[in-house]
């Protein structure tokens, strides 16, 4: 597992790890059952409080995107179940509506949003797979 | 795990520290900065009883290790320097260590010795800083103590072996669960290792932050006005203006944040930007003073 953090960001370092763990499982770094490195390894890799590791880990545990398997280790989840936040989907479109306002004052028309939106898509390897059957 | 209460000291009729209050709790990583004379030494030396305090107490799990010493074999210091120890052969330090410690581990210590690659048949005097420092930090370890203070271990060390330390710091953490009082220069190190900050300012406790909260009650931005910067916004208190370089005014909002934010903003700023910040800014803004060096 590679991890990117900068820790001048204002986003907290747990909140870096969930994301670029996220990050990780969609591009197909990390795949179902694979072995996550632990606390220990991890905390002592990036330098960091294995405090702030296991928050991370906790999080992504919640969201049931990996799980802890008694005196074996932590997992990525076999079958990925996302809940869904109904707090995050708001933020996300309030969001992107932001972004499309801005973007039309820079005048990007409509196809141009289209094609890097589905480019982006089709770096996560398809995206949508996970929005299946909601 | 370690309480300090409204400990206070003098030397020589001159307030060292006073009104020192807080706590280190199990496995957690705590880091106490403050300038240059500020009694960060003193203090850390008070905890493990080598200087008595004039007032207050220092419990370890609910002992008070002044009134009742055999409980200080769970607390083990770390100098900064090591140089009383120049004389000893390893053997002569292993066999001080096991007088005063009794839990003293010395296969562990050997074994770690052994892992760090340090050969063992030399006077201290003849190891480099690097390796000093590395052994020190080891012989505390295998001392099996719930609590290590650590003043400026990585002062001066080379990037190769201050991630050895410091690695092998946090792996103890996590694997034992011990705690870590480290006083430290290095902002950006105890950044990421600490989840506690303890700033010391003119012999008190400044503030105590938690490195989750540091990011949400402190704010540097940076904003630009038209005309004059407003004064209504220059004398809030939680505002602290870092530098002013012609309209564009860069400054570290304490607490408050989202309000604060509001405030510029009704002013109509020609910008208003959020910027990334660190523990230095904090400590730049809330111990930084005219006097340079105490």
């Amino acid at each position: 597992m590679y991890f990117d953090l900068n820790e001048r960001s204002n986003t907290p370092i747990w909140e870096q790890i969930v994301n670029q763990v996220k990050e990780m499982i969609l591009k197909g770094i990390l795949q179902p059952n694979d072995k996550l490195s632990s606390v220990r390894e991890l905390s002592s890799i990036l330098l960091i409080n294995p405090n702030t590791v296991s928050k991370a880990y906790q999080e992504l545990e919640r969201q049931g995107l990996i799980e802890t398997r008694r005196g074996k280790g932590t997992f990525v989840s076999e079958t990925i179940s996302l809940k869904v936040d109904e707090e995050k989907v708001d933020q996300i479109k309030k969001s992107l509506k932001l972004l499309i306002v801005e973007a039309s004052y820079l005048g990007i028309d409509k196809h141009t949003l289209q094609t890097w939106i589905e480019s982006y898509l089709d770096e996560l390897g398809g995206g949508d797979e996970h929005a299946n059957g909601k | 795990m370690l309480t300090v209460n409204n400990l206070e000291k003098s030397i020589e009729g001159q307030k060292i520290y006073q009104n020192i209050t807080f706590t280190v709790g199990e496995s957690s990583i705590v880091g106490l900065i403050g300038r240059n004379g500020v009694g960060k030494t003193t203090l850390l030396r008070s905890l493990v009883g080598i200087i008595d305090p004039d007032q207050g107490e220092v419990l370890f799990e609910g002992t008070n290790i002044h009134l009742s010493p055999e409980i200080k074999k769970s607390i083990v210091y770390v100098p900064d320097s090591t140089s009383a120890y120049n004389s000893y052969s390893i053997k002569e330090l292993v066999r001080l260590y096991k007088t005063i410690y009794i839990d003293f581990d010395e296969v562990v210590f050997y074994e770690l010795m052994e892992r760090f690659t340090l050969p063992r048949n030399r006077k201290i005097r003849m190891y480099s800083k690097g390796m000093k420092a590395l052994i020190f930090i080891i012989l505390a370890i295998s001392t099996r103590a719930k609590c290590i203070i650590l003043d400026e271990p990585t002062n001066g060390l080379d990037a190769v072996v201050k991630r050895q330390i410091l690695q092998f710091l946090i792996e103890e953490v996590s694997d034992r669960g011990i705690s870590l009082l480290i006083s430290s220069h290095h902002l950006d190190e105890l950044e990421k290792i600490a989840d506690t900050i303890i700033m010391m300012k003119n012999g008190e406790i400044e503030s105590v932050i938690t490195m989750d909260d540091a990011k949400q009650h402190y704010q540097k931005v940076q904003v630009v006005y038209k005309g004059e910067f407003p004064a209504s916004i220059e004398n809030l208190e939680n505002i602290k203006i870092i530098k002013k370089i012609g309209r564009v005014t860069t400054l570290l909002i304490k607490g408050n944040v989202s309000e604060t934010c509001e405030l510029l903003q009704k002013e109509q700023p020609l910008l208003l930007e959020e910027l990334p910040m660190t523990l230095e800014d904090i400590f730049v803004s809330a111990l930084g003073g005219e006097d340079l060096v105490k």
